[in-house]
């Protein structure tokens, strides 16, 4: 393969294969998503919750995809980077990694807005306990 | 070819550095986590959650390993692979222990918040 095919074949499955994985991640963490969110959760609250993980995924593995530039000093025009097939290599590789990086970091970071979704839940159940508590007095 | 083999070597290392810490994690974290029933439900998402972040991590430093320009690794000899191996980890291990740290904090964070209620 030419170094001019291998530009653009590379480039589209870094991405397509970046989205895949955003789209897997999500797709492996739906179940225990839905139990976290299900039990008494405010409905409409809930459902965003939920919908907002996969589009969170995948925008973070193409922010990762994007962050990654072939313009570098020894390679400041599009004909010296596709000269140069090693650079081409090593920069699918860079793309792969920050796509990885980009989504641990979204991932982790989901974590911490489902800790605050827990939390008022909580403090609506115990709301609601405290209300009726009050009513029956 | 041997740059082949050194790379299947950084990968089963750090699968394995994955495996370990996983299964080191696995039962505090559900003791964490089933502590009271605010928490419970979510269990299961940040049991999962935590062993993906953590191969991604990994996954992260493994692929953007740099290779050698073709004629150092012709000069290459048994050691230099090894040192290469080696120098691979290295990120492998600021990755891992990054995310460790930062999902110990978040932990941390939902046990403060949440660990405070009593089931009733």
């Amino acid at each position: 393969m030419t170094n001019e095919a291998y530009l653009p074949v590379s480039y589209f499955a870094a991405a397509a294969g970046g989205v895949a994985l955003a789209a897997a991640t999500a797709a492996v963490l739906a179940r225990p998503e839905r139990e976290a969110t299900a039990e008494h959760a405010p409905g409409p609250l809930a459902r965003i919750v939920r919908r907002v993980l996969p589009t969170w995924l995948i925008l973070a593995a193409l922010m990762g995809f994007a962050s990654v530039t072939y313009f570098d000093c020894h390679h400041d025009s599009y004909s010296k980077i596709v000269a140069d097939r090693d650079h081409l290599v090593h920069k699918t590789g860079e793309q792969a990694s920050a796509i990885s990086n980009y989504l641990a970091v979204a991932l982790a970071a989901y974590g911490l807005v489902l800790v605050f979704f827990l939390w008022a839940r909580a403090a609506g159940r115990r709301t609601a306990r405290r209300t009726t508590f009050r009513k029956v007095l | 070819m041997n740059g082949l083999v050194a790379w299947i070597a950084l990968a089963a290392a750090a699968g394995a550095l994955v495996a370990v810490m996983a299964g080191l994690m696995r039962k505090p974290m559900q003791d964490l986590l089933t502590a009271n029933r605010h928490m419970a439900p979510a269990a299961k998402f940040y049991g999962r959650a935590f062993v993906i972040v953590i191969s991604l991590a990994a996954l992260a430093a493994v692929v953007g390993a740099d290779f050698p320009c073709p004629q150092q690794a012709q000069e290459k000899a048994f050691m230099g692979w090894v040192w290469w191996t080696a120098d691979g980890l290295k990120p492998v291990f600021w990755s891992l222990s990054g995310f460790l740290m930062g999902y110990v904090l978040l932990l941390t964070i939902l046990f403060g918040i949440l660990g405070r209620y009593r089931d009733e």
